[in-house]
């Protein structure tokens, strides 16, 4: 069984590397040719400021809730 | 012999063309990068919204309660 | 007819509970209202479970505590597995259906149906199987009485069966985006900000408490510890979130965003008007987070059987070979985890840097299993989710479009080259990112913040294009119009 499992632990990494080296040969073929890795500055920082803003509200509703949990669970422990 | 053939072959060519998923079908559900599991209208028991939302707070409510029974006549707990 | 998995449905069509759907178009200060109402819910719903004696509780240790951000679960609580049931029965049987291995025909109604009803199903049954592994692993205490054991399982369902509705109600169209993920971003959210400015004391050691929130310990200690051994003790601290960890998670949120900015330009033109040239987007994350929260599915499975055989079974017994080979936990404060070299050991990170560091061979088959299965997730998710190359290809044809440079009726080869390529490298960024978090000690924070990124990120998008339609007239718009 121990045998079985560890001719599977190397079949799996090996069939990775594998992949992993068609994968890198077709994305260096995409750099090199039409569609660019790209992103628009201005855009990343407008949405950095939101998904940040939406993130801490979100987290401090959440925490507040959470406070009302503590009288809670002192009355009930 | 070959009309059979072209007809598997036919039939094997729709089944690969078939949609894999409700969004394939053009319907509502997953998409590539959000995970939906129930957007269709099924014929079971209805529940408004609102209903399954104030049933989910007194649920949770009487657990509060079954804690402050347990407390208070210290069964349940060993 | 052979039998097919989703005809194990059929019986249950008519008992199964099933919210209404809306009958017209909510707008868009109804669906925040829905959403916060679900997310205010879940978190309220974090209630110590009734019927567990605490202190015999306090004795047995988590063996899921890493993974517990990812599917907002909480230990000793109603929501003791969080929403894990019910995400990995939809990615799981999603994927199935998009392999054909379970066979459904997504254009007839009825076996939506069906699958639907399997889906939710699946989900009850996952709440109730995985309650009673641990039950009988002791994880809840040993020695329960047949009423504790009921009364907890009671609970679990209940609870459980209750987010699968609301995260109904969410999915359905009474909220932004997708219901069960919603419930992780809100939960990760609640625990960052306990993590930096938590003002509640946790009792460390006995009779020491110290305040949940790095930042919060920080200010507390300034004034009664003096300042340097305040600094130290905020950056170094072990048992809860040090100043270190904030960081790490801060960073991780910023290149997640920058990851989710990303996307492949490809230069289109109308057919029909000339001249008329644009981009269309490709993303980078074309799936989004959910190769890793596959990944994550897969190694919560792993992890359950290896806690169920080892403790269960075995009984943590460290004499016996079995034991010996799959792994033997060690509690390390309320952690659970493997820390010997086996082989349920190789499925969890290590709970620190130094950790990482000392077990190479673990550190690399733990990345490898969760890049291998994240890349192998998105490969297919991403084409068979409904907006694959062939459905781009349709509706470029319908809108009269083409790419510069690709013959019409090579556009479906085209993208079908382009778009696994950028699902897979942005599974493969994101896979790294956690693992490094991971590594650096986060105890899988780091993997629910990019989860919980992502999933913002989508609702982002929702809610900018909902904003859009509704004309930005409403009140909760206008606040959002604010950003």
């Amino acid at each position: 069984m121990a045998a079985d499992g560890l001719s599977k632990l190397t079949e799996q990494p090996v069939e990775f590397i594998k992949d992993g080296a068609a994968f890198v040969q077709k994305y260096h073929c995409y750099i090199s040719t039409e569609p660019v890795l790209t992103i628009d500055p201005t855009e990343y920082l407008k949405i950095i400021r939101a998904v940040g803003v939406g993130f801490i509200m979100m987290g401090v509703v959440g925490y507040a809730i959470k406070l009302i949990h503590i009288p809670i669970r002192y009355l009930i422990v | 012999m070959k009309r059979r053939a072209n007809a598997k072959s036919k039939a094997q060519s729709q089944a690969s063309q078939a949609p894999t998923s409700n969004r394939a079908a053009g319907i509502e559900g997953s998409s590539s990068s959000l995970l939906k599991l129930y957007t269709e209208e099924t014929q079971g028991l209805k529940v408004d919204p609102l209903i399954v939302l104030v049933l989910a707070v007194g649920f949770i409510f009487s657990v509060i309660a079954l804690h402050i029974i347990a407390k208070l006549t210290g069964k349940f707990i060993s | 007819m052979s039998f097919r998995l989703i005809d194990l449905a059929k019986p249950f069509g008519s008992i199964l509970p099933e919210i209404e759907g809306p009958y017209t178009q909510l707008n868009f200060d109804e669906k925040v209202v829905y959403t916060m109402a679900s997310a205010i819910i879940y978190i309220l719903a974090q209630l110590p479970l009734a019927g567990v004696s605490q202190s015999a509780f306090a004795a047995s240790a988590d063996p899921i505590y890493w993974l517990r951000p990812i599917f907002a679960a909480e230990r000793g609580t109603l929501l003791e597995f969080g929403v894990f049931p019910i995400i990995s029965t939809g990615l799981i049987l999603q994927l199935l259906a998009s392999l054909r291995l379970i066979r459904v025909n997504f254009t007839v109604r009825s076996e939506r149906e069906l699958f639907q009803n399997l889906q939710k199903i699946f989900a009850l049954f996952q709440y109730f199987a995985l309650t009673n592994l641990f039950l009988l692993s002791g994880y809840f205490g040993t020695g329960l009485s047949l009423v504790q054991v009921i009364l907890i399982n009671v609970q679990i369902f209940l609870a459980g069966g209750f987010f699968t509705l609301i995260s109904e109600v969410i999915d359905k169209g009474y909220g932004f985006g997708s219901g069960a993920l919603t419930f992780t971003a809100v939960n990760v959210a609640t625990n960052f900000v306990g993590d930096v400015i938590g003002i509640n004391s946790i009792e460390t050691a006995p009779e020491v408490y110290e305040k949940q929130g790095a930042l919060a310990n920080l200010i507390s200690g300034l004034g009664s510890k003096g300042i340097f051994t305040a600094i130290w003790e905020s950056f170094t601290r072990t048992h809860l979130p040090n100043l270190i960890i904030v960081l790490i998670c801060i960073a991780i949120v910023l290149a997640c965003v920058y990851l989710q900015n990303l996307r492949y330009d490809l230069s289109i033109r109308s057919n029909k008007a000339r001249g008329v040239s644009s981009q269309y987007p490709i993303k980078l994350l074309y799936t989004g987070a959910l190769p890793l929260v596959f990944s994550f599915v897969l190694l919560f499975y792993i992890n359950v059987i290896a806690y169920v055989t080892v403790v269960g079974i075995f009984n943590n017994d460290s004499e016996q070979l079995a034991v010996k080979i799959l792994g033997h936990y060690t509690a390390n404060g309320s952690n659970f985890s493997i820390d010997n070299l086996s082989l349920f050991g190789l499925f969890s990170p290590a709970s620190s840097l130094i950790g990482s560091l000392l077990s190479p061979i673990r550190t690399i088959v733990f990345s490898l299993f969760v890049v291998y299965t994240s890349v192998k997730f998105a490969q297919v998710w991403s084409v068979t989710q409904g907006s694959g190359p062939r459905d781009i290809a349709a509706q470029f044809k319908e809108q009269g479009v083409t790419i510069y440079g690709v013959r019409d009726v090579s556009i479906a080869k085209y993208l079908k080259d382009q778009i696994p390529t950028a699902a897979v490298t942005g599974a493969l960024c994101l896979a790294g990112l956690s693992i490094a978090g991971e590594f650096l000690g986060t105890n899988g924070r780091a993997s629910g913040i990019v989860v919980a990124v992502g999933v913002s990120f989508s609702f982002l998008e929702i809610i900018a294009s909902d904003y859009q339609q509704s004309g930005g007239s409403q009140n909760f718009g206008q606040i959002f119009g604010g950003f």
